[in-house]
């Protein structure tokens, strides 16, 4: 069996995490300083890093407040081998980002779009809640919210961050049936309002040993360009010929 | 008759009030009281739909065929299809639009239509076959002929139904759907659904039998066979196939917590007793009754058998256990305020066409006596 010592060095993104998040914010800067059309926003999980801890998760659900039901970045445990051969292995699956995205295809009324900078977003207030991008989403990636609330059916009454907005967009929205994003279909959206803002997406930052990088895959200085031609990339479902912005280290 | 017309009466008034209910219900309470959610997002409202909506599309078809190809023995029976065919127009559509999250936001179909989505193409079908419907039973009314309207209509309801059916197909994701054997499966499915309830109407309006029952049964006893046959490759050929996501949907099926409604409902209830009674007793008004009652009343099993086990099967595996909360199961039964709404739609889809049709029924014998 190797030692630790005999393991291969990481091709790349090596350093401590603050020198990680401090280049991608500063490549975040660099991109934001560019036309919105000029960016390709992508990001990149090294999957030998990832621990498992689930903090993207709950960050996710807590920057975007998200409901019973609605998750944008599960985190799939993965058994390899039969004992005693065993690893496992942790998969966090955000909105992939395709640049051929099929729910865009799917949609009745164009309310999911591509945004110029590659961003599959979703018009809120012109989603009818069909759900056909839900269905036709390769990755499982959306989310159907149906206006349930957590401490609902329980005798706790609703709690303050059930009625606080949710920044989605950059338009502050309360929860109330009838209205978006009530009744719509939701998902990853790279925290656009965060990065509108200067921010990295919570998941980025929240992660403790610095397995999910984000950047702009037009920008050759970029960590995430220099990523992206790892031998060491992956994409999820390469033959739906989807071609995902979110890349895997394996 | 009379009595027989009290006790239909009875029933649908009960149908209509629970319908009622499951309406304010899913008004008040929105979709939090459904069984559907994000890992399956469609349920009973849209198998509901997928059912309707091939069948008015059914029904049309035969409608059109002694208008356009001369088949005298059906001519009594276009009208009663007319009007199955709109009131089952209306029921699907309601079951629809009660599933979108945004249902007032329909109209943005018409107003901004995606023209890569299927289901958009399919919003502005069924928009101009209403209108179509509606102009050709206006025509008729007034003794006017129906022909331009039904070759017009009749290639209109083909394509509905086939998009029906390529709505799921065009999914490239879901391979269970992903065949181009569903959209034929959907349009033998409304052909079928649709003969059935033909048989069914014209054995319970007449005491003897007609030719034209004698004919729809027949024909129903012939697409029975047909969507038998079709079903059995599309399972065989995706079962041989191996693909882990067709094996596991069919598995799901075939063997899964809720193979009763294949086995039972579908295959026995609504194929095996229906074909029995058409082959040994074909002229018996009995047996086509209960014939065309068995297979309409049962075919809502099909649909929720194309639609349910497509979703049922993770797109990525370990997603079912990634993440555990309601609404991100990968189970799915529907919730009674689903099929108390079911049943507000099938009960107003009746009401449509026992208003619909006596009134034609009543102003065309009104205009045939003016006119003598």
């Amino acid at each position: 069996m190797n030692s630790p010592q005999e393991l291969p060095d990481l091709p790349v993104a090596s350093g401590d995490r603050e020198s990680l998040v401090l280049r991608m914010q500063a490549d975040l800067r660099r991109a934001l300083a560019k036309p919105v059309g000029e960016r390709r926003w992508a990001m990149v999980v090294d999957l030998r890093k990832c621990s498992g801890c689930m903090a993207c998760t709950v960050a996710c659900k807590s920057e975007n407040g998200l409901p019973p039901g609605v998750v944008y970045r599960p985190v799939i445990d993965e058994e390899i081998g039969e004992y005693p051969h065993v690893t496992r292995r942790f998969v966090p699956r955000p909105c992939m980002h395709c640049e051929e995205p099929s729910c865009v295809e799917v949609c009745p009324v164009g309310a999911t779009f591509k945004r110029p900078d590659g961003i599959v977003a979703i018009d809120y207030e012109a989603c009818i809640g069909c759900r056909y991008c839900v269905a036709a989403c390769p990755y499982g990636a959306r989310s159907f919210d149906n206006g349930s609330f957590y401490t609902e059916g329980t005798p706790v009454e609703q709690q303050p961050y059930e009625t606080a907005p949710s920044f989605e967009y950059g338009t502050a929205r309360v929860r109330t049936e009838g209205d978006s994003p009530v009744g719509n279909v939701r998902k990853c959206q790279f925290c656009l309002h965060r990065l509108d803002a200067g921010m990295l997406p919570a998941c980025v930052t929240t992660c403790p040993g610095v397995a999910t990088y984000f950047g702009d895959a037009h920008d050759p200085e970029s960590l995430v360009h220099e990523l992206l031609g790892s031998n060491r990339a992956t994409r999820l479902k390469e033959e739906q010929g989807t071609k995902p912005m979110v890349v895997y280290l394996v | 008759m009379t009595r027989n017309r009290t006790l239909w009466t009875a029933i649908w008034v009960v149908a209509f009030a629970a319908g009622l209910y499951g309406l304010y219900l899913r008004f008040t309470g929105g979709h939090a009281g459904t069984g559907y959610g994000s890992s399956i997002p469609w349920g009973l409202w849209v198998a509901l739909y997928s059912m309707l909506s091939s069948m008015a599309a059914g029904l049309y078809i035969i409608s059109s065929l002694p208008v356009l190809f001369g088949v005298k023995s059906l001519e009594p029976m276009v009208k009663p299809a007319l009007w199955a065919s709109l009131a089952a127009l209306v029921g699907g559509l309601i079951s629809i639009g009660l599933d979108l999250g945004h249902l007032f936001r329909a109209w943005e179909v018409f107003g901004r239509p995606n023209t890569t989505s299927v289901m958009a193409l399919l919003v502005w079908l069924y928009a101009i076959f209403a209108v179509l419907l509606v102009l050709q039973l206006l025509a008729l009314r007034s003794g006017a002929s129906v022909r331009k309207y039904a070759w017009v209509g009749l290639p209109v309801a083909v394509v509905m139904a086939g998009a029906g059916g390529a709505l799921y197909a065009a999914a490239g994701s879901r391979v269970y759907w992903h065949s181009g054997f569903l959209p034929v499966l959907v349009i033998v499915g409304g052909l079928l659904t649709g003969t059935a309830l033909l048989t069914l109407i014209s054995s319970l309006e007449s005491a003897k039998v007609e030719a034209s029952t004698l004919l729809l049964g027949r024909a129903t006893l012939v697409l029975l066979v047909i969507d038998l046959i079709l079903e059995w490759a599309e399972f065989s050929v995706g079962m041989y196939s191996g693909d882990v996501a067709v094996v596991e949907a069919t598995r799901l099926v075939l063997f899964g917590p809720y193979a009763w409604v294949f086995w039972g409902v579908h295959l026995v209830a609504g194929s095996l007793i229906p074909l029995v009674l058409l082959a040994v007793a074909p002229q018996k008004r009995s047996s086509l009754l209960l014939s065309g009652l068995l297979v309409v009343g049962s075919y809502l099993s099909v649909r929720l058998n194309i639609v349910v086990p497509g979703l049922a099967v993770p797109q990525l595996d370990g997603l079912q256990t990634a993440y555990i909360e309601p609404g991100l199961r990968y189970s799915y039964a529907p919730t009674l305020m689903e099929w108390l709404v079911a049943l507000f739609a099938v009960s107003l889809a009746f009401l449509v066409f026992d208003l619909g049709y006596r009134w034609f029924q009543r102003s065309t014998g009104l205009a045939k006596g003016k006119e003598a």
